[in-house]
């Protein structure tokens, strides 16, 4: 399957997840590469977030071919946790933030091999972590004002309004100085100008700072015209992988989606 | 980007009366009748000071319990219903280790229990936890609140655990005094006054060399704030240890309490003038110098003159003041301790999780890993108070650790203020007081609805105040549930001033603290701290 030539952020091969009788995902494999903003979309129920689940850790594959490799790392049946300390991070698809402390409070959780965050020299190497803390947040006040929130870092997580908790799942991955993020549906329920900014910031992280994207997004406009390579799930299964313009001429794709069965097409 | 601007803070959005003194009018309306109740014995029923500072011992030892319960529900958001359970075990391990005499290393009977309960109560948390932490939060809470009634259950039948009647535990600091020595105010000595003043004066250069350095970067009243903060905490920890070298060297012939009262003063001194910097901000020194000046001369006036809280003998009881200053040392330890974690990435994690484990799973931390160490530390430090609870019932048996128990300090951390330190400080002192004190009330039988001796309605109608407690602080605990599930002190949402105040670590190149010691720090956790300062 593979391609000489190419170098592969995540390469999740034969992914299955069954609840009960119902094939939620079914062999589906799909390739992030490096550089090329990857989309994964499909009908509702068609198992783009249990997908997500399963190659973040959250739940386990059901066969054992199943494969995943992130850098060429095997990552499969590794606990959530390890995999997102090797620079694989997700959001959720309901936005998912910390909503009783300050949006730079939410921001710092987040760096990883913080050294006040063990037990012991929390307690007794306070002056050491304090110079760690002071870098994140720099770091955290330069990519909220990337993101354009920083006017509200001292509110709750809970008082900013449902864009800027979405702008805020972002800039706390970013925080973890991830290689791939994995965005589930950034930007359902924002409206189209907003839409096209946090796109816009997808972007300019992809190309400034070298930080691949892989997102499930329902909303046809943005996926068409900011994605390099975007993947059909239908059924647990991948219909079409490639370009746009090839998706969007794909009779299974618009079967799929208008609701046609694709095997009469 | 010009980081030194501080960030700017949206707080000045006109608020209702009612919603800005929120937490000073709810405080003031809990604590007035409570005070009333504690008061009453002293003013009409001639009780001495025994009375209080039993209370007062309790007040601490209690507050110290919360607080470690509020690391696990505030902080963790676990609900640990067990808590009598971790609690009893401290309290049976230390009396079971002074009944067998235990003495490692020669370091004291007192001491090894200590240890040993800390050590004990630990590894218990270990156990209970590593079946029950993967349950959900309800599970877990069924499943601790069971243990805590199998735990009672078992000792209440096991003969090698003292069966019915349980353990005695002696008290050393009883066992060193007779219990019924009062003390006088009268004999200071020389040396009492060299080491007041020298304290004071520790105080003030304390204030005066971190004020110096923090007005470099931070604006006047802070700089003097902080300036006092870093001043007291030394003082308290120094405090302590005065009070601690006066019991042992001093007043073993003498017994005296000037000494004593002169130190307590002083921190409460100190912590007036950071609130009253508030007001006056460019007077703060003239305030500072002068209030710490009065200060010393009333207090070579009225010890010369052995005037201070009675001419001649007081009545204060010898033991029962060093127990409440000793329970006063341990809860302010456990206090300190507790705000080194809220305000430490690790606390942060551990509040992240409350907040949504998931999420914080998906961002790499370990739940598992940080809700172990956050069990582990709160039991730890439940085992160490644990051993002074033992000693303060003087007796133990499983009757003293009915469920009941964990109920009383969840009330306390709900009261006061869930996640916010000194409200379950606040929170421990009205219930407790309000516990033991109408307890003290029910040897004489007062009359509803007043709390009075004499029948003024006419009702007739004789009350045992102790259940009536019970029943207001149910009835409280609802209305708190309902219209106020935050407490008195909410949790604190101004956190990120201090994020910003550590951004002048970066700006002046320079690293706050002993370099020698940041130098071994980072040798120890393997840390460059060069290579932190550049890396970005």
């Amino acid at each position: 399957m593979t391609e000489k030539g190419k170098i592969y952020e995540l390469d999740a091969k034969n992914v299955y997840k069954y609840f009960g009788g119902v094939k939620a995902v079914d062999g589906a494999t799909v390739m992030v590469e490096k550089g090329k903003l990857t989309a994964l979309i499909g009908p509702n129920g068609s198992g783009k977030s249990t997908f997500y689940n399963v190659i973040t850790g959250f739940l386990e594959s059901d066969k054992d071919d199943t494969k995943i490799l992130f850098r060429e790392e095997n990552i499969e049946n590794l606990p959530p946790e390890s995999i997102a300390k090797k620079g694989m991070v997700r959001t959720f698809q309901h936005t998912r933030n910390f909503p009783k402390m300050t949006v730079l409070e939410n921001m710092l959780i987040s760096p990883q091999n913080q050294i006040g965050e063990s037990m012991f020299w929390g307690l007794l190497a306070r002056p050491l972590w304090k110079i760690q803390e002071a870098k994140f947040v720099r770091r955290a006040k330069i990519i909220l004002e990337f993101l354009e929130i920083n006017h509200v870092i001292n509110h709750l997580a809970e008082e900013l309004s449902g864009g800027q908790q979405k702008l805020l799942a972002i800039g706390r991955l970013l925080m973890a100085q991830p290689s791939l993020l994995l965005l589930d549906e950034p930007v359902a329920g924002v409206n189209p100008t907003l839409a096209n900014k946090i796109f816009d910031r997808i972007i300019e992280l992809k190309e400034e700072r070298g930080i691949d994207v892989f997102l499930i997004e329902h909303n046809m406009d943005v996926v068409m015209s900011f994605s390099d390579v975007i993947y059909v799930l239908a059924d647990g299964k991948v219909i079409a992988h490639g370009e746009p313009d090839k998706i969007q001429k794909n009779e299974k794709v618009l079967a799929a989606y208008l609701g046609e069965n694709p095997d009469d097409a | 980007m010009d980081e030194k601007i501080l960030l700017e803070r949206d707080m000045n959005v006109e608020l209702r009366f009612v919603d800005k003194y929120r937490s000073l009018i709810l405080a003031i309306s809990f604590s007035v009748p409570v005070l009333w109740i504690f008061l009453y014995p002293v003013l009409f029923m001639g009780s001495g000071t025994r009375y209080f500072l039993d209370t007062f011992a309790f007040v601490f030892l209690f507050a110290a319990m919360a607080l470690t319960l509020n690391l696990e529900v505030g902080y963790l958001g676990l609900p640990n219903f067990g808590k009598v359970a971790f609690v009893m075990i401290g309290a049976y391990s230390y009396a079971m280790s002074n009944v067998a005499g235990l003495n490692i290393f020669g370091i004291g009977e007192i001491l090894t229990g200590l240890i040993v309960a800390m050590l004990v109560t630990g590894f218990s948390g270990v156990i209970l936890s590593l079946p029950t932490l993967k349950l959900r939060e309800d599970y877990f809470a069924i499943v601790t609140i069971v243990a805590g009634e199998i735990l009672r259950l078992v000792a209440n039948n096991e003969e090698s655990l003292g069966g019915f009647s349980g353990f005695p535990v002696t008290n050393f600091v009883f066992e060193e005094f007779s219990p019924d020595v009062t003390m006088s105010g009268t004999n200071l000595f020389f040396l009492d006054f060299i080491v007041i003043i020298f304290f004071t004066i520790l105080g003030v250069s304390l204030y005066v060399y971190n004020k110096n350095k923090f007005e470099n970067n931070f604006d006047m009243i802070k700089a003097r704030k902080m300036a006092i903060q870093k001043s007291m905490n030394i003082q308290v920890w120094v405090g302590l240890l005065l009070i601690y070298f006066n019991y042992k060297l001093v007043y073993q012939e003498f017994a005296s309490i000037s000494f004593d009262v002169f130190i307590i003063v002083q921190l409460i001194l100190w912590y007036t003038l950071k609130f009253l910097i508030n007001f006056s901000s460019d007077k703060s020194d003239y305030l500072v110098y002068g209030s710490v000046t009065l200060y010393i001369i009333f207090g070579v006036i009225s010890i010369s003159t052995g005037d201070i809280l009675n001419p001649g003998d007081t009545s204060i009881n010898n033991t029962n003041w060093y127990f409440m200053l000793l329970t006063g040392g341990v809860m302010y330890v456990v206090y300190y301790i507790m705000e080194l974690i809220y305000h430490s990435p690790f606390g942060r994690a551990l509040r992240a999780i409350r907040e949504d484990d998931t999420s914080a799973l998906s961002i790499g931390k370990s739940l598992f890993g940080l809700r172990l160490r956050g069990l582990i530390l709160s039991n730890v430090l439940t085992g160490f108070v644990a051993a002074f609870y033992a000693m303060i019932l003087s007796n133990i048996s499983p009757q003293a650790f009915l469920p009941l128990l964990t109920f009383q300090l969840y009330i306390m951390v709900i009261v006061g203020g869930t996640g916010n330190n000194k409200g379950v400080i606040f929170g421990s002192i009205l219930i407790q007081i309000l516990i033991q004190g109408t307890r003290r009330l029910s040897d004489v039988k007062i009359y509803y609805p007043f709390f009075t001796n004499e029948d003024i309605l006419g009702f007739g109608r004789l009350v045992n105040p102790f259940n009536l407690a019970l029943i207001i602080v149910g009835v409280t605990l609802i209305v708190f549930l309902i219209y106020a599930p935050e407490g008195i002190f909410p949790e604190k949402r101004d956190n990120n001033e201090e994020y910003q105040d550590l951004l002048y670590l970066l700006d002046d190149g320079v690293v706050s603290g002993n370099k020698l010691s940041l130098k071994i720090l980072s040798k120890l956790v393997n840390v460059d701290v060069g290579k932190i300062k550049m890396e970005d």
